[in-house]
């Protein structure tokens, strides 16, 4: 039995990831080793954590962006985040992992 | 007045989600907001998974949570037999992690500080650690 943890769209070097409804420990070992998978094959520039369909996230989640975010930079590509809600924005602020992304919007956080 | 609850599983991590749902599902009577819902179940999540990942790491057990509510205040105690934490203050300090090698946030215990309004850890080398978290509903919180 193979459970889908998250969605990946890849269009040319962006890697769109749409991440689950819970992105916890559990979701986010899975996740994690996906989105290393892709780093190692395809030359990705921009990593996009999509949190569209992400009810609850804690501080595996954080641990698992700053991880992708530390490897996307050292191949010197951008991270960026979307469509999250106001309590995944209250985590992510708390954390510091707006001062690692790169804001598409420009919108004030 | 008071009621109690007790849950015991094993330390697998699907059982996160298992342990915030239980914890919310037990509270949901007392009507909490929106947000306190969500800071129990993000409070909740650090807990367990640090018994599970910190805790138990490679080795398995149970991790044993336990709740109580007295009038419109919520404690809650999460506990494993696991390998104990050595240095409590500096497993609590921000961006700490007792797994560096498998790039976690060490933000754990600082969101269960933020979140709740006490956090005690006691915790014994070789025996295992319990965290106790306290919340009272309905009091207002400013950033």
């Amino acid at each position: 039995m193979q459970e889908e943890y998250a969605q990946y769209y890849l269009d040319g070097n962006r890697l769109m990831v749409l991440l689950p409804s819970e992105v916890d420990d559990h979701t986010c070992q899975f996740i994690r080793e996906e989105i290393l998978e892709y780093l190692e094959h395809v030359d990705v520039e921009f990593l996009v954590f999509d949190f569209s369909d992400t009810l609850f996230m804690d501080s595996s989640g954080i641990g698992m962006i700053i991880s992708c975010c530390r490897r996307i930079r050292k191949k010197r590509g951008q991270m960026s985040i979307q469509g999250e809600s106001g309590r995944i924005k209250r985590l992510l602020r708390l954390s510091g992992i707006y001062q690692l992304a790169v804001s598409m919007e420009g919108e004030e956080k | 007045m008071s009621e109690k609850m007790k849950v015991v599983f094993e330390s697998n991590s699907w059982n996160e989600g298992f342990a915030r749902m239980t914890a919310a599902a037990f509270i949901l009577h007392l009507n909490p907001n929106m947000e306190e819902l969500e800071d129990i179940r993000t409070a909740v999540s650090e807990a367990v998974t640090n018994a599970i990942i910190h805790g138990y790491r490679d080795t398995k057990g149970e991790v044993t949570m336990e709740m109580e509510i007295t009038g419109s205040v919520i404690f809650i105690s999460v506990h494993d037999d696991g390998c104990g934490i050595a240095d409590i203050e500096r497993a609590r300090q921000p961006m700490y992690s007792g797994a560096p090698e498998m790039e976690r946030s060490g933000m754990g215990f600082s969101f269960m500080e933020a979140f709740m309004d006490e956090l005690v850890v006691e915790s014994q080398v070789n025996v295992g650690t319990t965290v106790k978290m306290k919340k009272e509903l309905g009091r207002q919180h400013f950033e």
